[in-house]
Parts: C-alpha cells; sequence; structure tokens
C-alpha cells in the first residue's frame, strides 16, 4: 500500500515538475535532448553533458548541475553553473565534477541566450551508479558501529589482561 | 602492579576520550537561534518570522528545483488540513533565490500543483532576498530544511531533508504543548 502511494506521488511530481519545466521553457524549444556520459556515472566522477542547439545560434550557453540524495531527501544547495563551449556543429558540451559523495541523482538544466532571452530546457534526472557495498563509495567521515565495538573491546581486554597480572 | 593498573586505565581513559571526541565531531550542529528574519510572500508583501508569534511556526526551507521539497508538499498539506491555522502556521520559502529562482517560478509551482495534482497549497509562500540571508542561515546544508518554532518563536525542531507528517505531526504537537 506504502508503494504504491509512494508510485502515485512520484507520478504526481514528475508530472508538476514537468508542468513547470514546460512552462518555463515556453513553446519551440529549440534545445534538444541532453546527453550524459557515462549514462549512470558514480558519485565524485567527471561527467560529460552534451546538448544540441537548432536555429539560431545562442550566444551563451550554460549548464546547471544539482546534486541530491533521494535516501534522505536532501538536495544540495552549491548548484554547479558551467559554461557549455560549441564543440561541433550545433553541440554544446562541458565537463562537470560531481562534488557530493552521498548524492544518490542529478539533475542537468541547459540554459541558452537565444535573441537575447535565456529559454531553459527541460530537466534531466540521472540516477547515479552505486558501488557494490551499496553506499556510492560514500563514509561521509563518520566513525561506524565497528569503532564503538573495538573501543569496547579495547577496554575490556585492558582489564582482562590486569587482572590476570594481578592474580 | 598497581602502576600497570593504573597504566592501563589512564590508556582507556585515552581512547575514551578520543573516541568522543571523534564521535562528536559527527554529529551535526544545528542552528538554534530563533532570531527573527523577513521574507517577501507572492503578494510582494514583506512579513517577519515575529509576525507569527503565539502561534507555532513550521519553517519549510525549500526550493522548486528540488523534487523531495515537492514530496514534502504532500505532508505540509496534511498539517494545513489537521490543523487550525490559530495554532499553527506553516511557511514556505524558496531559498534558491541566489540560484535564479523567482516569484514567477514559485506560482508556477503552486498553479501546477493545483492544475496537476488537484492540490491547493493554502499556506503563505514567501522568498528569500537575492543574497540568500535565509539560506546562509537556515538552509545551509541543503533542501528542504524544516524548522518547528513554538509560540514564543523560539526554534524547538530543525531538520534537513524530506520529514513525514507522522514525524512532523509529533513534533508540532511537542511544540503546540509548550507555553
Amino acid at each position: 500500500m506504502k508503494n504504491q502511494q509512494k508510485f502515485i506521488l512520484t507520478i504526481v511530481v514528475i508530472s508538476i515538475l514537468g508542468a513547470t519545466a514546460v512552462l518555463a521553457a515556453g513553446t519551440g524549444l529549440p534545445i534538444g535532448t541532453i546527453t550524459v556520459s557515462p549514462s549512470a556515472p558514480a558519485a565524485l566522477s567527471t561527467i560529460t553533458i552534451s546538448v544540441p542547439i537548432s536555429g539560431e545560434a545562442p550566444s551563451e550557453v550554460r549548464v546547471k548541475v544539482e546534486e541530491c540524495n533521494g535516501n534522505t531527501g536532501i538536495c544540495y544547495p552549491d548548484i554547479q553553473n558551467v559554461s557549455m563551449p560549441l564543440a561541433s556543429s550545433s553541440i554544446y558540451r562541458a565537463e562537470v565534477t560531481l562534488k557530493h559523495s552521498d548524492a544518490t541523482y542529478i539533475t542537468v538544466t541547459v540554459i541558452a541566450k537565444i535573441n537575447g532571452a535565456w529559454q531553459e530546457s527541460s530537466q534531466k534526472k540521472v540516477n547515479l551508479s552505486v558501488t557494490p557495498d551499496g553506499n556510492n563509495g560514500d563514509d561521509n567521515g563518520s566513525p561506524g558501529f565497528e569503532l564503538v565495538v573495538m573501543v569496547i573491546a579495547i577496554g575490556v581486554s585492558l582489564i582482562l589482561i590486569s587482572r590476570k597480572r594481578m592474580k | 602492579m598497581i602502576l600497570t593498573i593504573k597504566k592501563l586505565g589512564f590508556l582507556f581513559i585515552i581512547l575514551l576520550v578520543t573516541f568522543l571526541q571523534v564521535l562528536s565531531g559527527c554529529t551535526t550542529e544545528k542552528n538554534n537561534t530563533g532570531d527573527d528574519f523577513s521574507f517577501t510572500t507572492l503578494d510582494n508583501e514583506i512579513k517577519r518570522l515575529s509576525d507569527f508569534n503565539g502561534k507555532v511556526v513550521v519553517l519549510d526551507c525549500m526550493a522548486v528545483n528540488c523534487q523531495p521539497c515537492m514530496y514534502q508538499m504532500f505532508d505540509l498539506k496534511k498539517i494545513s488540513e489537521n490543523y487550525s491555522s490559530d495554532d499553527v502556521v506553516i511557511l514556505s520559502i524558496d531559498v534558491w533565490v541566489s540560484n535564479g529562482e523567482n516569484a514567477s517560478v514559485l506560482q508556477e509551482l503552486i498553479d501546477a500543483f493545483k492544475n496537476q495534482a488537484n492540490l491547493t497549497l493554502d499556506w503563505t509562500f514567501g522568498l528569500d532576498d537575492p543574497e540568500g540571508t535565509i539560506e546562509n542561515r537556515y538552509a545551509t546544508e541543503g533542501v528542504p530544511s524544516l524548522y518547528i518554532y513554538d509560540k514564543n518563536g523560539n526554534i524547538y525542531y530543525s531538520h534537513v531533508g524530506y520529514e513525514s507528517y507522522a514525524d512532523l505531526a509529533i513534533k508540532i504537537d511537542e511544540a503546540l504543548s509548550r507555553n
């Protein structure tokens, strides 16, 4: 039941995000489909973002990359806003290095200044790959349960050794 | 022999202190100041947190380009439905103005909820200033960042990231029971 509710909520949220993106973009969008390489990048890796832009050449193209953690439900505030130079005919490309070790997905938006007005693409969501230990390679610097066990074990060992020596 | 025991005991205390120091470094320091702040509503009014003194305030530092913030709206809607506005006030403030978000984008989001999900977000929405004053004070770790203020304007509870209605309701009830 909970999964079903979550699924319905996801559909609704996607349609809301889609609606806002369409409203932001307006009609006759010249910004094509955004491609992210690799398709399932790892956290902290460097990704290549490409996009075709048709029609009038834009005076400036930028890409915004936002990192989020789907497990904790956080999107990080340090959105990267990077210039996308023209790589080949009508293809704009940029490399971005991801910043957050615990991010589980990114959203990519391209903005282009065409005829003096900024136009925005729809948002592309890319899930980040998870390392075999299942935690995106992240240990966020916090000691785990094993450290607690280790300290207790050292303490107990010291007490046992001291008691044995007393005997 | 007694000296050895003392040495071992001393070593253990050092290890314990080191461990506690490491552990304390992992805790996230929360902003516990209940300082007043101002924001601009979608009607272009300047409001202050202190305007809502006498009520429990749920401050939702959010952004339009934030998927978890969208999920949070459904839980905030439940709060708006289940608590009287005489007791509990919700303030959703877009804190990503410095990232290019503005009043029209925020209004489009509210309209999209109404049109796509038949959900009227009937509480106060506002915007941070372009310098990101509220963001820098309350949402440095990310969005959504949620704060519950008691009736005296003091922060009773804070949480970074999505929070369910059930968990928020517990904290709201506790804040309501405080004098």
